[in-house]
């Protein structure tokens, strides 16, 4: 499967034909329209200021989101190397500076940026507008005049990330700030609401401005959450603002950790962390807008060198620790109850309450404002769990790794050092230490928690998969916990010999030649071999290996399960039986006592056996059945040394050139092996 | 406003033999047996893969470009966008953007390429910091004069192992890691995350010793190359990775040792 391709057709250009299976068409005005892009509070007065390319901007940035959700990436896509989470997006959109935006600068800045952004490819084709639509019919304009021009344009999303940035500005500072708020789900106005009120009421000079805006579109256009290009329609509408009102700064607050977006566990790879305020993305908005505005426009990340625990400090010391709790992180929007507004389980929510936790601001917000405590609830199988283990695994390597093992694992930085300005040394340095002191917060965060947890811990009474069971077990003893040599949670015996072949829980553990040891799924075939490997230059019939194999449980591998004796199991002890009656006259023929005592001996326990499973009335032998034990039997054996041959393949030759197999089956090796059992 | 997706293994009948075998106790060696088994036609893919070329080609040109008077500007001849008298680091983001300008827009671009481009910058911190025995501080001479000792038969085989060997532990590590922490906990495959974190050391240190295949090999072909064709081109490298590629699955698909 290659990655997915999808035309998109915007505005007027939604209702041309197009050669192609799969369009999406994205209507941004009547009839028809399914996107619907609205501004809120911007002031009148302003609006006047707006360049044409600008507009030209917001609607691109828009037709881009909503294309971004509107086409899914994918499954995992771990057969094709992520193939899929790439997808080929040919945009058709109409614009009012169309020689503008085909000039190849301006073309190849745009694409650049988002191609970086998302991971996509995009091929924009821009037309010139027949009736371009009036600014205004997007805007709904505040009651009254905003009085003043801001000296800040801050992107401001309602996480606790940008609190801080608006901690900073307005609180601390004091500074004339713009905040520019996308409201991408409803369920945040409430709680929206309340900070905004919170930052009005401690701001040191002016009551901030807030610009809201939003996207509405059909449900039919909802297929994929990552939402990667939101922060270019975010960077857009800051642009935008910033152009209205003649700066010529735009300022993203995001701490450094996610923004640098080292991976947080080995299968993330390129865009599935996320590349929101990445210094690439930001020096490519930059240079975009710069082209757009004629003059220099940048766009800026002032928590860069911050970590989340830091702005939490932050907040804390200017003494807004009570609007934590009004902030939103959670990237799960389905999720979200107003008793419960975050996960607990996403990398946003997981990274949100080490920071609380480590500033030591846990008195700011419910620990059940989460869906799942960090600490000390069950966490599911599958993402909620990986996520948190390999954010607590790479914090626990980072802290212990110097600077150059850190760049040695870490060679997503070579895209960031020379994006930073300044010396690429001294960039890589700040990028180790930053790291460095998110580790050290995390792992405080876990340290207190195994202290204030300790008697639950010492006494296992947490769940099992919570993370302070996940850290720490105390039935573990400390040299198994670490694991060895990585091949077993329970360490093999360091007198281990060198050929062994025995069950290990559920499966089976074989060692050939003192290799490495090889661990078999469960598979009655490796009963058989065990019985074989265990009397060498014996022949045993197949219902014999049968029998020796099964025993009172013959039931289980062949049959229903049920009370009765299986069909199957009833023909083998059958036909053992009247191999056992052959065999003892062949004996007592041969006057071999001591055969014959044994055969006996063995005659006498086979019908105790079937005598206390309920068996009755007389068995005759027959060939169908007999044949259809020896294929049960030796299928069996071969499927099992098939599996050998792909994970030991000198035991299988061995293996294979020493069985003979049939009615009667044999282990016969030319050199004497001493298998451990 | 940044978040991270995970993903899982497939339910497949060869990822949930991996799946199993992690479950089970199976050691790094059977587990690589058996993710390059299920991962083969990434694996194929990989062997030819644009960025899997760059990448190498990007790293034969170093030890080339050092033993030049001006290596800046033999760097920059060779794509490298270096300043002057470049350090470590500079040298580092100038390879991992001539990557990335290799593929403008991502067309074609898959997470291998991703892997690739990382594990150049990895090793070429790796290749440097060990004989310079630190990272910060060392200056662009000892720089160029490190990389240009790489341009023997076994430094060049040692730089090219480092790279093979970095290359398959994230790839490896880019299925597995989707499941093996699910098997962590009282009573499973690891008791704790240390445990796990165990096994991933022994997962890359398997990974190094597999790449011990490339190492000869690689030196005698640099050397060779270079003396008969007075250069390395795309092609050569594609050649060899070709190669390469394939006797590291080779290695790892042999099993038990």
């Amino acid at each position: 499967m290659t990655s997915k391709t999808r035309y998109v057709m915007c505005g007027e250009a939604a209702g041309d034909q197009v050669d192609a299976a799969d369009v999406l068409r994205l209507r941004n005005l009547e009839p028809n329209r399914n996107v619907n892009l609205h501004i809120d509070d911007i002031s009148r007065s302003l609006y006047r200021d707006v360049p044409p390319q600008f507009l030209d901007l917001v609607e691109i940035a828009t037709f881009v989101y909503v294309a971004d959700q509107a086409t899914t990436r994918g499954g995992a896509g771990v057969d094709n190397m992520g193939e899929e989470w790439r997808r080929q997006l040919h945009f058709e959109i109409p614009v009012r500076c169309v020689d503008l935006w085909q000039q190849s600068e301006v073309a190849t800045a745009l694409q650049t940026v988002l191609s970086f952004l998302s991971e996509d490819c995009y091929t924009l084709k821009f037309r010139r507008y027949n009736s371009p639509p009036t600014f205004d019919r997007f805007i709904n304009f505040g009651d009254s005049d905003w009085g003043f021009k801001p000296e800040r344009i801050v992107l401001f999303s309602g996480g606790l990330d940008s609190l801080g940035g608006a901690v900073q500005e307005i609180v601390v500072e004091g500074r004339a700030t713009a905040l520019v708020t996308h409201q991408s789900c409803a369920k945040f106005i409430n709680r929206l609401r309340m900070l905004r009120q919170m930052l009005d009421d401690r701001a040191k000079g002016p009551k901030p401005l807030h610009v809201t805006v939003g996207i509405n579109k059909d449900e039919s256009l909802n297929h994929e959450y990552t939402q990667r290009s939101r922060s270019f329609l975010y960077a857009v509408l800051g642009a935008t603002i910033a152009q209205m009102c003649g700066l010529d700064e735009v300022r993203f607050y995001e701490n450094g950790t996610v923004s640098l977006n080292l991976p947080v566990s080995r299968q993330v790879v390129g865009a599935k962390a996320t590349r929101t305020t990445h210094p690439k993305t930001l020096a490519g908005f930059q240079h975009l807008f710069s082209l757009l505005a004629g003059r220099p426009l940048a766009v800026v990340n002032k928590f860069l060198w911050k970590t989340k625990g830091e702005i939490v400090k932050l907040i804390m010391d200017a003494g807004c620790g009570g609007m934590i709790e009004w902030s939103t992180s959670c990237t799960h929007t389905w999720e979200m109850s107003n008793a419960q507004p975050h996960c607990g389980k996403c990398s946003q929510c997981i990274d949100r309450r080490f920071a609380v936790l480590a500033a030591g601001a846990g008195q700011f917000e419910r620990a059940d404002s989460y869906g799942v405590d960090l600490l000390v609830q069950a966490r599911d199988e599958g993402e909620s769990r990986t996520m948190l283990a390999s954010y607590v695994e790479t914090a626990q390597q980072v802290a212990a790794m110097s600077e150059m093992e850190f760049f040695m694992r870490f060679g997503e930085v070579g895209r960031i050092v020379r994006q930073l300005g300044g010396s690429a040394d001294e960039n890589a340095r700040r990028i180790y230490d930053l790291y460095r002191r998110h580790a050290d917060e995390v792992l405080k965060v876990v340290d207190s928690g195994l202290q204030a947890h300790a008697s639950q811990v010492r006494a296992r009474s947490l769940p099992e998969s919570c993370l302070l069971r996940l850290v720490h077990d105390p039935s573990v003893p400390p040299e198994w916990a670490s694991g060895g040599t990585g091949t077993m949670s329970v360490p093999t015996e360091v007198s281990d010999p060198d050929y062994f072949f025995r069950q290990r829980g559920e499966g089976w553990q074989l060692r050939f030649a003192g290799h490495e040891p090889q661990w078999l799924k469960p598979a009655i075939g490796y009963a058989y071999l065990r019985e074989l490997l265990q009397f060498p230059n014996r022949t045993f019939s197949v219902c014999q290996l049968l029998v020796a194999v099964h025993g009172e449980k013959a039931i289980l591998p062949l049959g229903d399960g049920g009370k009765d004796f299986d069909a199957t199991a009833k023909k083998a002890y059958a036909i053992r039986l009247q191999e056992l009656d052959e065999e003892l006259e062949e004996a007592q023929e041969m006057n071999d006592i001591g055969r014959a005592e044994k055969l006996g001996t063995e005659r006498a326990q086979l019908l105790e056996h079937i005598r206390k499973s309920g068996f009755r009335g007389t068995a005759k032998r027959s060939d169908s059945d007999l044949n259809n034990i020896r294929n049960s039997v030796c299928n069996a054996i071969n499927r099992a040394l098939a599996t050998i041959k792909k994970y030991e393949p000198s035991a299988f030759d061995h293996l294979k050139s020493a069985i003979s197999t049939g009615f009667s089956v044999v282990y016969q090796p030319t050199e004497s092996i001493p298998w451990s059992f | 406003m940044g978040h991270t997706r995970l993903g899982d293994l497939p339910r497949t009948r060869k990822w949930q033999e991996v799946v199993s075998l992690i479950a089970g106790g199976a050691g790094a060696c059977q587990v690589a047996n058996a993710v390059i088994r299920a991962a083969e036609r990434g694996l194929n893919l990989a062997s030819e893969h644009a960025a899997l070329v760059e990448a190498f080609w990007i790293l034969t040109q170093l030890p080339v470009a050092a033993r030049e008077p001006d290596f800046s500007a033999a760097l920059r001849h060779r794509g490298l966008p270096v300043p002057d008298n470049p350090g470590l680091m500079d040298i580092v983001g100038a390879v991992s953007e001539a990557i990335d300008s290799r593929l403008p827009n991502n067309n074609g671009r898959t997470d291998l390429w991703e892997m690739a481009q990382a594990a150049a910058c990895e090793c070429i911190v790796e290749a440097v910091t060990k004989r310079t025995g630190g990272l910060f501080g060392v200056s662009a001479d000892d720089v160029k004069r490190t990389m240009a000792s790489m341009a023997t038969v076994k430094q060049f085989g040692d730089f090219a192992r480092q790279f093979y060997g970095r290359l398959t532990d994230k790839v490896l590590q880019y299925y597995v890691s989707r499941t093996t922490a699910n098997h962590v906990g009282n009573g499973m495959r690891f008791a704790t995350l240390a445990a796990k974190a165990e096994f991933d050391k022994a997962l890359a240190t398997h990974c190094r010793e597999a790449s011990k295949i490339v190492e000869a090999f690689a030196g005698e072909w640099f050397s060779k190359t270079n003396w008969e064709k007075k250069g390395i081109s795309r092609d050569d490298a594609k050649g060899f990775s070709h190669v390469a590629m394939q006797k590291m699955v080779a290695e790892l698909k042999a099993g038990a040792k």
